[in-house]
């Protein structure tokens, strides 16, 4: 089998060929499992997720996103987004939750930035978090690592929505602009 | 009128909407030019969160099933109506620039929205200066799109581009109240080899300009 590069994929797949869609399942399925059971912890949902993803690959292949993004960044959100939502949606909460759960209220519990700096893996990713302003930090730790949502963020810190959205998304800005100094 | 759902993009990257404010946000943004290209900016900055690794499927899911499912098209409502909303919207917001006097280089304007869906396209973010920018340009060459976030408001702002080592103007956009900026252009093909926006009382050399590459 020829490795087909990521623009032929995406073209392959705008035109509604099924062998694009199992190639892009060769490439990026195994990464798309790890994703979903970091955040599930359980192997037949994150499986679950994971064609959750696919599907919607499929689904939305002809929109502008999965061209803009290309097809690796895309299925990394909408998987780890698929997964997220499982566990939103299920009636006992997780282990996974629970020690989220319990690092909310424990004195004791690591600062969320070294809760961030552990979940981000490369050395560039955490000091471009831990550059953040705290607010933003937090948001992102919120967010990202603990699987909130802004209206969650919004009251677990007393703060507007308006203002925790701006802060997300100047915070995701930032780290994209750091980030991108880093690499250069 | 179709609003722009800016303030969720960066909290869709992040996983931090509910179900149907994400797929909102994903059906408004698979058919504007402006959201997907900051929603990709925004994906690609969360995936990089992600740590590496790999954890093989025990089952591997069937590909075949999956393509031989119904499109969203036909079963999500929601997104339907936001898509056809959304075309209708970028329909309405070329009218307006047309309205504002944005220049055109091409007396023959398409929708930007139906360049990008039928079309291959690249894209080439801007950096320097203060702001951010992004420029798509369609593979072919023959149109350009360009958004910009976070510059001077109420300013106008030129877009230059480089061929044969000259930079020459493609055209000029003004920003709004919150320095956010649009602009399309067509043309006739040509090897391009960078990009420049500054404000139109600069030249390409101003520490104000953002530059690709």
């Amino acid at each position: 089998m020829t490795d087909p590069s990521p623009a032929d994929l995406v073209s392959r797949l705008v035109q509604g060929d099924p062998v694009a869609l199992e190639d892009a399942y060769r490439e990026h399925a195994a990464r798309c499992n790890a994703i979903a059971y970091r955040v599930l912890r359980d192997e037949d949902r994150a499986r679950d997720a994971v064609q959750e993803a696919f599907l919607s690959l499929w689904r939305h292949r002809d929109g502008l996103v999965v061209r803009s993004a290309g097809i690796g960044p895309w299925l990394v959100v909408v998987t780890r987004n698929a997964a997220i939502q499982m566990l939103r949606r299920a009636a006992t909460r997780t282990s996974r939750e629970e020690r989220a759960a319990t690092a909310d209220t424990d004195p004791s519990a690591p600062d969320p930035s070294d809760v961030v700096a552990a979940g981000a893996e490369s050395q560039w990713v955490r000091s471009a978090i831990a550059a953040l302003p705290a607010e933003q930090r937090a948001v992102i730790e919120y967010a990202y690592f603990r699987y909130m949502t802004m209206s969650q963020i919004a009251e677990r810190t007393k703060t507007p929505l308006a203002t925790i959205k701006r802060r997300a998304q100047i915070a995701l800005r930032q780290l994209a602009s750091k980030l991108r100094e880093q690499q250069t | 009128m179709i609003s722009h759902p800016h303030e969720d993009i960066e909290a869709f990257a992040l996983g931090a909407l509910d179900e149907l404010e994400a797929r909102r946000v994903l059906a408004h943004a698979n058919s504007c030019p402006t959201c997907s290209i900051l929603l990709a900016d925004a994906m690609s900055t969360a995936a990089k969160l992600e740590p590496a690794g790999e954890r093989p499927l025990a089952a591997p899911i069937a590909m075949g099933a999956i393509a031989a499912r119904p499109t969203a098209g036909a079963r999500d409502p929601v997104a339907s109506f936001v898509r056809w909303a959304s075309a209708f919207g970028a329909v309405a917001a070329i009218f307006a620039l047309l309205i504002w006097n944005v220049n055109l280089r091409s007396n023959t304007l398409t929708v930007p929205v139906a360049a990008l869906v039928h079309s291959h396209f690249e894209h080439h973010a801007l950096h320097g200066g203060a702001g951010s920018a992004k420029v798509i340009q369609a593979i072919d060459g023959h149109w350009l799109y360009l958004v910009a976030d976070g510059l001077l408001p109420r300013t106008a702002y030129r877009l230059w581009e480089i061929s044969a080592g000259s930079p020459h103007i493609v055209g000029t956009m003004r920003t709004d109240s919150s320095g956010r900026g649009t602009g399309y252009w067509e043309q006739t093909p040509t090897k391009l080899s960078g990009f420049v926006l500054t404000p139109s009382d600069a030249d390409t050399t101003s520490p104000r300009a953002l530059r690709w590459p």
